[in-house]
């Protein structure tokens, strides 16, 4: 806690009047006045309705203000509180929580209880049935989890704690991330994820490893927080390892960083790819939602049509497919596939280039040739109206950095992510390129290059009408809060990491749609005054 | 001279120090902590503030509450921390002489283990004080409930 004191050195508060006051509001009954102390008396300041004013002006006199002080003081689990010696002084001492640790978290229950569990720590939640996919076993003695194809123990959380699980009908389990391995936690529901604040437990629950503390739900329920390193522990896993190969990345910068992608298997027998950061969500839909119309393919969802490609192969018996569903301009469409194989971290390495138009090069993922799937093909195909609202090509991104080595390594990222890119190894250069008509949606540019830095590059883009309001985005080795500062006050969007691959396509995404949008906006705007 | 707050746990009268109380409240209910000591009956939530609640019954070896139709609990504080004693009536301030204290013998029913507490005469009853330092410090590691004065220690 810190502890805040303010104190005047005024003609303090007269204790008499807030007695006689206290008296009348029937705050407290005569006896009970007559022993209080100065600091309880002071207490009643804080009641609601409480003033001692002969008149009311308009910011103060109703007798609410310290109320409302000290409610808000208390919401952040503080204290105030006032003591006053006539003739000498008043002084009002604040006490607030040193930090307010806020995380995302899921809710679940074992039983009835709930608990929540980090965010971070979660990589999935799977329900287990005796299927090929996920199946709970016992080995050894020990609860185990054979997920595609990773095998994990599990951390019974009900026998742990020693209450009553739900009928057991359907085990689920929270695949949780510990160093760089995963265990599963076997739990009866989710709920959902809130953002939470941490608060420690007291000292005589402290020693519980398995809790990292408790907070508070939004209906004002108090619920533990697991600890999943206390967890393992109790399950007796070794967390020791938990200094994982990120520590050695930091120290070899030319190593290849890895982009999460989904493979899967659609018609061809090879493996496919996408990076995940493109796909909005993966559901699982019934054939007879896949309707043909006018040519092409529609899903039946959430009393929508939405326009699908199907990849995979056609199969009559079939009663469910998986889809991945991307966002184009704002728009959902789907992709059908024959089936969702894993996710995977890999480094974005095309040995292949690709020839067809659905395809942008090949590879090899978990030891099996792989095809990385261009995602704009199949957007110009089943949303073509918001695909060509980007004037008939691809997002264009320009891509500013003087050394070659980071325009090599960044550049066929971004192309996979679907955007066309051209670059450009200084401010001059990418200066040039704009004023000879590239019409570039983004702008990726170092922040640290001789003679005219990222910063000043920016302004004088901004200088050119057209690019009042283009995305662009700093890129530094290290994207700290002094040059996200820096970044913003020149008018850059964002600062990324050089290394930090997810990042940099999230952010290309998320501002190129919304930027499109607005665009369609302005165009529709357009449309309807010609018309009238 | 020191000045208490009465508390009736089980079917006897107790006095904490002023000090350390804060609130007094009801609750419908308490969130259980799974592995906890046997004293602790859980957490609550009052006004935003998590508190730590401990059934004092427990650890003065006496009957437990029934808890079906909620807790009346004194709120106090103790290192910066939260805790909630569940009692079954809360009383009064009271101001204790020093001069009124009176020594319980150790053991003097044949049965009790633990210390006795500090025990002050009042017009027409017994006072202990509850030394809520000490219980609190042993609440942690404390296998089951210190015997009380009155009635028969657990086995």
């Amino acid at each position: 806690m810190i502890s805040i004191q303010i104190a005047d050195d005024g003609s303090g508060i007269d204790v008499n009047r807030i007695r006689d006051k206290a008296a009348a509001l029937g705050l407290a009954d005569d006896n009970r006045l007559a022993v209080m102390t100065n600091d309880e008396l002071c207490r009643c300041i804080f009641a609601p309705g409480f003033s001692t004013a002969n008149k009311v002006t308009h910011v103060s006199g109703r007798g609410f203000g310290m109320d409302v002080v000290r409610e808000n003081i208390e919401s952040i689990g503080g204290t105030v509180s006032l003591t006053t010696v006539a003739g000498q002084g008043t002084t009002v001492t604040l006490k607030v929580p040193l930090t307010l640790a806020i995380i995302p978290a899921l809710i679940f229950s074992v039983g009835n209880h709930r608990f929540a569990i980090p965010q971070d720590s979660v990589v999935e939640a799977v329900s287990c049935h005796d299927g090929d996919k996920s199946r709970l076993s016992v080995v050894q003695g020990q609860k185990t989890l054979r997920l595609r194809d990773q095998v994990m123990p599990v951390a019974d959380l009900a026998s742990i704690c020693k209450v009553q699980p739900a009928d057991d009908s359907e085990r689920l389990v929270i695949v949780t991330r510990l160093g760089t391995s995963n265990f599963a936690i076997a739990v009866d529901q989710l709920a959902d994820v809130q953002e939470i604040v941490i608060k420690p437990l007291s000292s005589p629950l402290s020693h519980l490893n398995i809790f990292a503390g408790n907070t508070i739900l939004g209906d004002g329920s108090v619920v533990l927080i697991v600890d999943p390193v206390g967890l393992a522990a109790a399950i007796g896993l070794d967390s020791s390892n938990q200094h994982s190969v990120d520590v050695d990345g930091q120290a070899d910068p030319y190593r290849k960083d890895a982009t999460n992608f989904i493979l899967f298997r659609a018609q061809g027998k090879v493996q496919k790819a996408l990076p995940l950061s493109l796909v909005s969500r993966i559901e699982e839909v019934k054939a007879s939602d896949i309707v043909d119309s006018d040519g092409q393919k529609f899903l039946r969802h959430s009393g929508q049509l939405m326009p699908v490609i199907v990849l995979a192969g056609d199969d009559p018996e079939r009663q469910t497919w998986p889809v991945l569903i991307i966002g184009v301009a704002g728009e959902p469409m789907g992709l059908v596939v024959t089936e969702i194989i894993d996710t995977i971290e890999h480094s974005l390495e095309i040995d292949i280039a690709g020839r067809t138009p659905a395809i942008i090069g090949t590879t090899t993922m978990n030891g099996e040739v792989t095809e990385i799937m261009d995602l704009t093909h199949f957007m110009e195909s089943a949303r073509p109206d918001e695909f060509a609202r980007k004037h008939a090509h691809r997002f264009r991104v320009l891509l500013v950095d003087d050394k070659l080595f980071f325009r090599d390594m960044l550049a066929p990222i971004i192309a996979a992510a679907g955007y066309e890119v051209n670059t450009a190894e200084s401010a001059e250069a990418a200066m040039a390129a704009i004023r000879r008509g590239g019409q570039f949606d983004a702008i990726l540019t170092d922040v640290d290059m001789p003679d005219v830095n990222g910063y000043e590059l920016t302004h004088m883009i901004r200088e050119i009408p057209a690019y009042l309001d283009t995305p662009i985005i700093a890129m530094d080795a290290y994207a700290g809060d002094e040059v996200q500062d820096t970044a913003n006050r020149a008018g850059m969007l964002s600062v990324v990491g050089k290394f930090d691959r997810k990042l940099l396509v999230s952010l290309l995404q998320d501002n190129l749609t919304a930027s499109a949008f607005r665009q369609s906006a302005i165009e529709s705007r357009m449309n309807t005054e010609t018309a009238a | 001279m020191r000045r208490v707050f009465t508390i009736k746990v089980g079917g006897a009268w107790y006095g904490i120090p002023i000090e350390t109380v804060r609130t007094v409240f009801r609750v419908d209910a308490i969130s259980e902590v799974p592995l906890s000591p046997p004293s602790i009956a859980g957490l609550v939530n009052v006004r935003g503030e998590v508190l730590t609640v401990i059934h004092l019954t427990h650890y003065l070896g006496l009957e437990p509450v029934d808890g079906s139709g909620g807790y009346l609990m004194v709120g106090i504080e103790h290192n910066d921390e939260a805790f909630g004693l569940i009692v079954a009536k809360a009383g009064d301030i009271l101001d204790i002489d020093e001069a009124a204290r009176v020594i319980i013998p150790a053991g003097a029913d044949g049965q009790t283990t633990a210390a006795p507490l500090p025990t002050y005469k009042l017009e027409s009853s017994l006072l202990p004080i509850l030394d809520v330092d000490s219980m609190l410090a042993s609440l942690a590691t404390a296998p089951a409930g210190r015997a009380a004065i009155h009635d028969p220690a657990p086995s």
